[in-house]
């Protein structure tokens, strides 16, 4: 099994919705800022990211998402988190993360944050 | 620190390796009794330094990292040392967190997280085995 698996599909209205799977550190974080990188690269702003099946994110991992939203607002975009695992958000509150990015429990929810 | 009980692993410098890393340290902190949410800050820590000794190494740096797990009954020891000159470990761990997460240099957060993780964290140089990195964890009176 991959470290880290990503699912990607475009949501109505111009959103990303990316799902993934597994551990986001110093080793998988290029994979993630690629993918992120290719849907910018479409002038798709909008991402949603869904993070149940996450186990770990390390602070490169978290990076990437910090590296990314202020792309993304000044394209009137955003990011929004969807169901974050419990170590996980842990790791986002700890870094300040939760009060930067978005947060929702369903992908309906998700869609109306934007 | 009693060393009959101490693990020693070098792991080559390169990021495929964390996960091993992160095995044997967690399995390690199980043993020592600490909650599972105390694991994963355990886990993250390590993960942290070890992580930062990978991604800013020289290539001119010695090829392997060791790490030492020291499951003392009272305190739950890791040491990281990595054969390296010498890195500004305080300076780039004194982060403001807000500034931090709006600065595109990386590094500093994670020596963030390693302080807010554990409970005592020691820095030192040495020609011999480069930058030390000391983490201490006390381990929890019910599980002595």
């Amino acid at each position: 099994m991959p470290d880290l698996k990503l699912h990607q599909e475009r949501l109505p209205g111009g959103i990303a919705y990316i799902e993934a799977e597994g551990f986001l550190d110093a080793h998988t974080f290029e994979e993630m800022e690629n993918l992120i990188s290719s849907v910018f690269r479409q002038n798709v702003y909008k991402l949603i990211v869904k993070l149940e099946k996450l186990d770990y994110i390390s602070s490169a991992g978290a990076g990437v998402f910090v590296g990314a939203i202020g792309r993304a607002k000044e394209n009137r975009g955003d990011i929004v988190f969807l169901k974050p695992s419990p170590n996980v958000k842990e790791v986002f509150d700890l870094l300040g993360l939760s009060a930067i990015f978005q947060f929702a429990d369903t992908r309906d929810e998700a869609v109306t944050c934007f | 620190m009693d060393d009959a009980e101490k693990i020693t692993l070098a792991v080559p410098r390169r990021t495929q390796h964390l996960s091993l890393v992160r095995k044997v340290v967690a399995t390690s902190a199980v043993e020592a009794g600490f909650a599972p949410d105390e694991v994963d800050k355990i886990e993250l820590a390590v993960d942290e330094a070890v992580s930062n000794a990978m991604l800013y190494a020289e290539p001119t740096e010695p090829r392997q990292i060791v790490v030492q797990v020291h499951p003392g009954p009272e305190r739950f020891v890791i040491v990281l040392k990595d054969g390296g000159p010498p890195f500004p470990f305080e300076e780039k761990g004194q982060i403001v967190l807000e500034q931090q997460l709006r600065s595109p240099e990386r590094g500093g957060l994670g020596i963030y997280i390693i302080r807010q993780f554990m409970d005592e964290v020691a820095y030192e140089y040495s020609a011999r085995d480069g930058n030390v990195i000391t983490m201490t964890k006390r381990v929890p009176a019910a599980a002595r």
